[in-house]
């Protein structure tokens, strides 16, 4: 996988993840858990969040849509570009210092790459099983 | 006379063939009026660059006639027209082409940088484990979603909970979400 990649994949998982322990004692969980067949709990629960018609499958909208609501939370001061200074503050003090800004427009473009790549059968939506294999950092690094 | 008619069947050929002329257009919602961005769609539109974190979802919040294109719902985006019609939704040399224009400064030593970044920021979440809502908070927040989605579809408003962004944050984002689909869907 590309470094660009990597950074999405990553964006991709990072914000679904703060939800992951509160799932243990979430009444919905099993919803959660029953949306998505394949994957671990987290990426079960970012599935979740991005499957926005619930038909079991990610499409590049929803899959669009999702990243680019992180890439939003992260863009404190909304110029579409993602800053030094931006990165610094979601990473936190023991991160390592970032180099250069990211531009939303190479984001789309880094996004598209990724989804199309995870979209092992060229249906043009991921299964929960590519989806997995698309988010996992472990996959990433 | 032949001559000229095989001249004229080639002219035919190449005006049909020619180049499609595309044009890209940002059209922007903004504090989420509706706005209309006139255009040539003739040969379709294609979302090329959302800017947006507002959900930009075709036929909801976006979508194009046949003199313009029209946003809302804060949806922020550049949209590639094309006159002519020829197949090019599967085409993905754009992006090659559109990453290509934008990388000079996003080079991949910085993306791996960005990356770690990330990655630490996952470490940090995931760290926040202990700190878990009791059911009656998860209740509380699937409630309010619920709400929302009742309030949004009174208003003939699509379907986003995103747009309710100040409502919730990282640690009730689930519930609240859940209980917005939930509800919107009538379940």
């Amino acid at each position: 996988m590309r470094p660009r990649q990597a950074v999405l994949a990553a964006m991709l998982l990072a914000a679904p993840a703060t939800a992951q322990g509160q799932l243990a004692n979430d009444p919905m969980a099993n919803n959660a858990a029953a949306l998505a067949p394949a994957g671990d709990t987290a990426s079960q629960v970012a599935f979740a969040y991005g499957d926005r018609d619930e038909d079991l499958t990610i499409s590049w909208e929803e899959y669009r849509n999702r990243a680019m609501r992180l890439f939003g939370h992260v863009d404190a001061n909304n110029d579409s570009i993602l800053q030094i200074a931006e990165l610094q503050a979601l990473g936190g003090p023991n991160a390592p210092k970032p180099e250069s800004d990211i531009s939303s427009a190479t984001f789309n473009a880094a996004m598209r790459k990724l989804f199309d790549t995870g979209d092992k059968n060229k249906d043009g939506a991921l299964t929960p099983a590519e989806w997995h294999d698309t988010v996992r950092p472990s996959r990433a690094f | 006379m032949q001559f000229i008619r095989s001249a004229a069947a080639i002219v035919a050929a190449v005006s049909l063939t020619a180049p499609a002329l595309a044009e890209t257009i940002r059209c922007e919602s903004l504090n989420g009026r509706e706005r209309y961005c006139p255009v040539n769609t003739r040969g379709g539109v294609y979302l090329s660059n959302q800017l947006s974190r507002e959900g930009c979802y075709q036929g909801d919040t976006w979508g194009y006639d046949r003199n313009g294109i029209w946003v809302s719902g804060g949806c922020r985006a550049e949209f590639q027209t094309r006159y002519g019609g020829s197949n090019w939704h599967g085409d993905n040399s754009y992006y090659s082409d559109n990453n290509n224009r934008h990388s000079s400064n996003d080079g991949a030593k910085a993306a791996v940088a960005i990356g770690a970044i990330l990655g630490a920021a996952l470490i940090a979440s995931a760290a926040s484990k202990n700190k878990q809502s009791s059911s009656s908070d998860y209740q509380s927040n699937w409630n309010r979603g619920c709400e929302a989605a009742r309030q949004d579809q009174r208003r003939g408003m699509g379907r986003d909970y995103d747009r309710h962004e100040s409502s919730y944050d990282g640690r009730t984002q689930q519930a609240f979400s859940a209980g917005y689909n939930s509800c919107w869907s009538g379940r």
